[in-house]
């Protein structure tokens, strides 16, 4: 793990998980030698969907979302960014997704996820980079022979209680032999606990602003009884 | 302003002639003579004067404000002046009392013959066709909740129906006084005055708000209660005129302490539970009818289950009744105990009040019931018919417990009650009325500020805090996003410069979100087919498939869990493995509180004579005396005198007792850990404050975490050494100024204002509850309010529903004021810093609650006795 260097607004951190693939802890998967920025599930406009169907969340999350990305787009200088899936959070977010396609300086390409029925801007529901095939991960595809799938939509995340009290929710990135599963990078994901298959291969990376780690695996399953 | 009503303004026979001729006949016929009650509150109710009714379950309270209202109904269908719509409405905090009483004002109408009196029920039970028919032919008495009623003031077609309300009638005032549901009735009888006093001309111009005169009479049941003035000024509205009537306990009560404990303050391991059991089973055996009330659900589940398996014989007609049960379980069992057909039934505190429960000879408490009122309203559980003796047990099932009842029995018998806490101005519940107020398109902001303010929990709301919460409604607040338009907010004022709603949708959500009670989640516990019950999410999260736990008197084991739902198999012949420890967490009222501090002083003063601070000189005892006066004067046995003398005399040996003359801190460093315990006897909530304020000053002097552990006589806080503090050092940790800064501190990463937001953000209809019919999941619920949580804290610290959230903690769940009164005291109080190489035996509750985690196989009481004798020899 490695501190990125002054050039982003954000403090951040970010871990290789396998050769070649890295973690941001700002919930962002770089791919380097496709020079490729990858993140899922952004959900623009969450606030302003819950707003038109009468919750009174606090106005905020969209700027983050964009913030954020465009911090990444600083530090990576990528050859392209993928979206995959999840773009906006029902029509209202078209706007906010819209407006930064428009402006961003490198090219994006967004997959459909099972948020974006409603919104046009959305592309095919699948592509494939180099040895990776991408889904937003809500439906089945075929996943060319030797390629590793990468997909969003579960919110994967786990919680640690202690039992006294202090409890934490973290995002994870489910890295299995076959597939990862990103966090999702909306700032309003608190998570989805994830509960791996008895007998899995999978190792769970969890992401905090400041740090990211794998987690032992005893430590996953003690965790997970309690949360559930 | 109140009137004490100290004799009834009739006698017994004026008041014949004065109540409608056939009614007086059937009364006559049916009782003969009126209750107290009722000789003193009929006049009033039939004079239209407005009436706190404080009386004993079981007095005729309900029939003599019925009896005013029969009166009443009688003599304008006498005169052809019946209106077609409601003239009494009647609210109880419970469902099941509105049924029941529905049922048995029913009877009398019978017997009188009076076909044209119509009485309706209306709760969310109530269904749809019945709701259709009520809408058609409104009932002249409106039997109902306070939602429910608040939701009929909402909907437009139902004012004509409504304004015609003479009678508002509050059943158990006294809880009703305590929560938000009360304050939502408060503010509905406001709207019910509006109605009665708005202009109706010829077209129906539904205004409910207008004119401040009290034209309604308001009548409030309530059993014991204090003080009364408050009460009454609740019921009415600050300003209002209101007679107040006290009928205090006629019938003979007997109350009795209780303890397994003989002349040792902890026996042999396992000795305190089997011997109360088999008292309890001697109770149960001897009497027609127990009633035994345990604090905990999981504590009647756990009594329950063993005085079954005491007393097999009897094992069919010994029940358990709680909240956490199905309803048509508990409904069972309430019909028969009214059917006489149960000896016992366990509950927590489900049976405290409301419906009839028929005849109960004896009222048990096991645990100290931590408050006065409560104590006396269950022991007017029993003797529940005028004139038979109430009879109560207080069953101290360990040495704290003896000292509490010891004191209570004395309170009971001076009715010393705890004055009541009456929820000042929830913001959350404001934004919930002012959509409900929008609805009719007719009321400006500066009418519904006026309207709520003549209620009494908001008689002091200011313009500024109102104006913010419309703001927060109009989808206003602090706009974080540079490029955000919409607002959508629920509420906004029109040209005319009323307040609308801005969708239909806000309507129908409001319709859906009326209440206060937002309970915790509850998992769906099923065995096979069956639902046996639920328990509380947080329960729930504790277990691991393998446990085995107690519900609705069976032993099961957890199979796995779902997101609400558990699975469970029966368990029948295995010990339960789940630790009942969290027993007591009602908090130790006030008032009880320091008088167990004056049994300290005064024990402390028989004990060991004036030289309180003495260093920890051997004890030279004068059990005798102390024995003596705890016999004389608190009426225990010599066995139950002797393990309380003998539990203050080891204390005054090991380290001091602590008195009202000084402040005990007692240091106590064990295998690398610093216990400081802080004897402050002022009750769980409270030292729940004074706690994080003192652990979060020590973060910030000393820097690292603090464990803290709470109980009702005082807190352990567990340091490594090098935070350790001296007596000199700690003083300014409990400085009064800047506590209300250090616990916004402590509390901002603590869950407690989380949970508190999670029920504030659905009352204020933030996240409403349910949507489009369905109950939103818990857990979509539970991150999104989390999330909404932190973005506020960071940037929008001044929410309303935020704001009312923190004063829900520090105020309700946290006892912030008394911990305030606490820490001024000790600041000019003497204070004594022992070191010892030994937990104190009255830090020893609070040391043992610590270690709770541990505790699973056994009974916690027998591993607590255990313990004891591992630190203290077998001389104790």
């Amino acid at each position: 793990m490695r501190a990125l260097g002054p050039s982003s607004s954000i403090p951040s951190v970010r871990s290789e998980i396998r050769p070649g693939l890295w973690l941001d802890s700002r919930r962002a998967l770089w791919i380097e030698a496709e020079r490729l920025l990858v993140v899922a599930d952004l959900h623009w406009g969450y606030v302003a969907s819950h707003r038109a169907r009468g919750h009174l969340l606090p106005v905020w999350g969209d700027d983050d979302i964009a913030q954020r990305l465009n911090a990444l787009v600083t530090d990576y200088r990528p050859a392209e960014m993928l979206w995959l899936g999840d773009i906006v959070h029902a029509a209202e977010g078209g706007g906010r997704a819209e407006a930064f396609l428009r402006d961003a300086s490198v090219p994006i390409t967004a997959l459909a996820g099972n948020h974006d029925r409603r919104w046009r801007g959305a592309g095919a529901p699948v592509a494939t980079r180099g040895g990776y095939f991408f889904h937003h991960g809500d439906r089945e595809h075929l996943v060319p022979e030797g390629a590793l799938a990468i997909i969003g939509h579960h919110h994967p995340s786990v919680t640690w209680d202690d039992g006294a009290g202090s409890r934490v929710k973290l995002p994870v990135l489910v890295a299995a032999s076959h597939r990862l599963v990103l966090p999702a990078f909306s700032p309003w994901a608190a998570g989805a606990t994830w509960i791996s298959a008895a007998g899995s291969d999978e190792t769970l990376w969890a992401v905090t602003p400041a740090r990211i780690f794998a987690l032992p695996r005893a430590r996953i399953a003690s965790s997970l009884v309690l949360t559930q | 302003m109140f009137t004490r009503l100290v004799a009834p303004a009739l006698t017994e026979s004026e008041l014949h002639a004065t109540l409608h001729p056939e009614l007086a006949r059937w009364f006559k016929r049916r009782f003969g003579a009126f209750a107290p009650a009722q000789q003193i509150a009929v006049p009033e109710i039939i004079a239209g004067r407005s009436l706190l009714l404080s009386s004993p379950t079981g007095s005729g309270k309900t029939l003599a404000a019925f009896l005013g209202v029969f009166d009443h109904l009688a003599r304008a269908r006498d005169r052809d002046e019946l209106p077609d719509g409601i003239v009494a409405i009647y609210v109880s905090p419970l469902r099941a009392l509105a049924y029941d009483l529905q049922k048995n004002l029913q009877q009398p109408l019978d017997e009188l013959g009076w076909a044209w009196l119509r009485v309706g029920a209306r709760t969310g039970d109530t269904t749809p066709r019945e709701r259709a028919r009520q809408k058609r032919r409104p009932p002249h008495i409106l039997v109902t909740t306070p939602e429910s009623l608040t939701l009929l003031l909402s909907q437009p077609a139902w004012l004509v129906a409504l304004r015609h309300t003479r009678f508002l009638i509050a059943d158990e005032l006294h809880a009703l006084a305590e929560n938000k549901r009360g304050v939502m009735l408060m503010l509905a009888a406001e709207r019910l005055e509006e109605l009665r006093t708005a202009d109706w001309g010829v077209r129906i111009d539904p205004n409910p708000v207008r004119d401040p005169q009290a034209t309604i009479v308001r009548i409030g049941l309530s059993a014991t209660v204090a003080p009364l003035e408050t009460v009454a000024e609740f019921l009415v509205g600050p300003g209002r005129p209101c007679s107040i009537a006290e009928v205090t306990q006629r019938k003979p009560a007997r109350i009795e302490v209780f303890s397994p404990l003989r002349d040792r303050a902890y026996p042999p391991a396992g000795y305190t539970a089997s011997r109360m059991l088999s008292e309890l089973g001697t109770f149960v055996g001897q009497k027609r009818t127990t009633l035994i009330f345990t604090n905990t659900r999981s504590g009647a589940e756990h009594i329950g289950l063993r005085l079954k398996q005491l007393m097999p014989t009897l094992a069919t007609q010994i029940e358990v009744h709680h909240a956490s049960l199905d309803r048509t379980v508990r409904l069972e069992v309430e019909d028969r105990l009214k059917r006489g057909e149960l000896r016992a039934v366990v509950c927590s505190t489900s049976l405290e009040m409301g419906i009839d429960i028929g005849s109960i000879d004896t009222v048990v408490m096991v645990s100290a019931p931590k408050g006065v009122s409560r104590a006396l309203q269950r022991i007017g559980r029993s003797g529940h018919s005028m004139g038979e003796t109430s009879h109560g047990v207080l069953v101290a099932s360990n040495i704290n417990d003896l000292a509490e009842c010891t004191v209570t029995a004395r309170m009971m018998e001076r009715r010393e009650l705890e004055p009541v806490k009456i929820s000042a101005q929830p913001l959350d519940l404001l934004a919930q009325t002012l959509v409900g107020l929008a609805i009719f398109e007719s009321v400006t902001p500066d009418e519904a500020f006026a309207l709520v303010r003549r209620s009494f929990p908001y008689r002091s709301l200011a313009r500024a805090d109102f104006d913010r919460v419309l703001h927060y409604l109009a989808g206003g607040g602090a706009s974080l996003e540079k490029h955000y338009e919409a607002v959508f907010g629920k509420v906004r004022v029109d040209a005319r410069g009323c307040l609308v709603p801005t969708s239909k949708r806000v309507i129908r959500d409001y319709y859906q979100n009326i209440g206060t009670i937002a309970s915790e989640s509850m998992v769906q516990v099923r065995l096979g087919r069956r639902t046996l019950g639920q328990v509380e999410e947080s329960f729930m999260k504790g277990l691991n498939p393998g446990d085995v736990f107690v519900l609705n008197g069976q032993t099961v084991r957890l199979v796995e869990t779902r997101l609400l739902t558990a699975k469970v198999a029966l368990a029948t012949s295995s010990s339960p493995t789940v630790p009942r420890w969290n027993a007591n967490k009602m908090p130790l009222a006030s008032g009880l509180a320091a008088e167990v501090v004056v049994l300290r002083s005064e024990m402390s003063r028989r004990l060991v004579g004036n030289a309180e601070l003495s260093p920890a000189a051997p004890c030279t005892a004068d059990s005798a005396a102390a024995l003596a006066w705890l016999q004389r004067d608190h009426h225990l046995s010599l066995a139950n005198a002797r393990a309380l003398t003998e539990h203050f005399a080891l204390q005054a040996a090991v380290s001091a007792i602590p008195t009202a003359a000084f402040f005990l801190v007692e240091h106590v460093p064990q295998r690398g850990l610093l216990h400081y315990f802080f004897h402050s006897l002022i009750g769980r909530s409270a030292n729940d404050a004074l706690s994080r304020i003192v652990a979060q000053r020590v973060h910030e002097t000393k820097g690292g975490n603090a464990l803290t552990t709470i109980d009702d006589y005082g807190f352990l806080l567990t340091l490594k050494p090098f935070q350790a503090l001296t007596a000199d050092e700690w003083k300014p940790l409990f400085r009064r100024e800047g506590a209300e800064e250090a616990l916004r501190a402590a509390l901002s990463e603590s869950n407690l204002v989380k949970w508190q937001f999670r029920g504030v953000a659905q009352t204020g209809l933030m996240v409403p509850r349910r949507v489009h019919g369905a109950e939103r999941g818990a857990r979509a619920l539970q991150w999104s309010s989390e999330i909404i949580f932190e973005v506020l804290r960071k940037h929008e610290p001044d929410h309303p529903l935020l704001v009312e959230a923190y004063a829900e903690a520090t105020l309700r769940f946290l006892d912030l004021p008394r911990a305030h009164t606490f820490m001024e005291d000790v600041a000019r109080q003497p204070w004594e810093m022992r070191e010892l190489s030994r937990i104190s035996p009255f830090a020893f509750g609070l040391y043992v609650s610590r270690i709770r985690e541990t505790m699973t196989l056994e009974d916690p009481e027998t591993t607590i006795e255990r313990l004891y004798h591992e630190m203290y020899g077998d001389r104790a």
